[in-house]
């Protein structure tokens, strides 16, 4: 596509910019215009569009500046303080995992002296009576006290999560 | 932000700005120093001068008046949030300008129901004033059968009448690609407000 540029269109533009057209056109532009029809788009064209500008414009519901300026504020605090935040939770997630490392050792260790170690660990629930506690149906589970552990330690795991979860949002 | 239209101070090292914001943001403060209050005013006088133009030009482009509400209010949390060096008011508009146009092509990249060509009509029917109603008795139609890229050209070029350059700037096309692209858009709705005033004129005679 050949495009063909009338030398009197940057004339028009400015005018049509300026809100100047027809009023100040000279005398040859004007007669200029009944002869050219991209100056006759270009005219039409801008006309249309400054006219929409200006319906479109009285058109709009603004919120109060203030209101945008406060909550931009808040999202840069929100963005600064994730910001700080971001070496305490590598920190968390490097202690977990050496808590782990630690764990998985001591483990490792203490099966290689024998299961001895274990015992009393092992007989602590019937010496707590812990049983007792529980609900008839579950007596005749081979471990009950396992269970227990395992609702407890779901139940903490679960508030810690939720937690995270608010805090987050 | 700095204020708007005064010449800028040089901007402190990163590390100092954040250090700022966090002992506000710890103080449960983030905007109570004398500084930040003048640059609230600043905002305030620019957001007046540059809300209604950038609203036209979103609810026009996009066909929606509650999308232009919606990316009005994020282009200038994002302008406020971005910190960033603007040389006056001519520079920071183009800016908004920029942050809006993005905003208006992420919109319309997500998947969704309604492709991006896809335009509510009922934003083009005729109620309100004369003005409004004889503006989009003209260009509301014409306007539906334009690209959304077209519409952007358009609005930006001859309803606030940004130079190639500055088009280029807003929307990261190429200058050359916009003259052509605009050209083109030009002579299409051109033609399409032409044949509308026709029809009119001929309906009239009848």
């Amino acid at each position: 596509m050949t495009i063909r540029n009338c030398i009197h269109e940057k004339d028009v533009a400015e005018l049509l910019k300026r809100g100047q057209w027809p009023a100040l056109a000279s005398a040859e532009t004007r007669a200029h215009m009944a002869e050219c029809a991209s100056c006759r788009d270009l005219t039409s064209v801008t006309q249309a569009f400054q006219r929409e500008r200006a319906v479109a414009s009285v058109q709009a519901r603004l919120e109060s500046p203030g209101v945008l300026w406060w909550r931009a504020q808040l999202r840069k605090r929100n963005a600064a303080l994730k910001q700080v935040n971001r070496p305490l939770v590598a920190a968390q997630v490097f202690a977990v995992a050496l808590g782990l490392v630690a764990a998985m050792a001591c483990v490792a260790m203490a099966s290689r002296s024998g299961a001895g170690w274990l015992r009393p660990v092992a007989e602590l629930p019937s010496a707590l009576h812990i049983s007792a506690m529980l609900p008839e149906a579950w007596q005749n589970t081979p471990a009950p006290w396992l269970v227990l552990l395992t609702i407890a330690a779901l139940t903490v795991m679960g508030g810690v999560f939720v937690y995270k979860a608010s805090e987050e949002r | 932000m700095a204020p708007i239209g005064k010449k800028q101070r040089p901007m402190r090292p990163d590390s100092m700005r954040l250090d700022a914001t966090i002992s506000n943001a710890l103080a449960g403060d983030a905007v109570a120093t004398p500084a930040t209050a003048m640059q609230n005013d600043a905002f305030a006088a620019f957001y007046e001068r540059s809300a209604r133009p950038l609203w036209a030009y979103l609810a026009r482009v996009s066909g929606d008046a509650a999308l232009a509400d919606d990316l009005l209010q994020e282009s200038y949390m994002r302008f406020l949030c971005a910190d960033a060096e603007l040389d006056g008011e001519v520079a920071s508009r183009k800016y908004l300008f920029r942050i809006a146009t993005n905003l208006m092509k992420d919109y319309w990249r997500k998947p969704r129901a309604t492709s991006m060509d896809e335009v509510p009509e009922e934003h083009f029917s005729a109620h309100g004033t004369s003005a409004q109603v004889e503006t989009e008795m003209m260009l509301g139609p014409a306007l539906k059968q334009m690209r959304p890229r077209e519409r952007q050209l358009l609005w930006l070029a001859y309803a606030e009448g940004y130079s190639h350059r500055e088009i280029a700037e807003v929307t990261g096309l190429a200058s050359a690609s916009i003259r052509l692209l605009l050209f083109r858009a030009r002579r299409k709705v051109a033609r399409l407000i032409t044949d509308r005033a026709t029809d009119q004129t001929a309906g009239r005679m009848q």
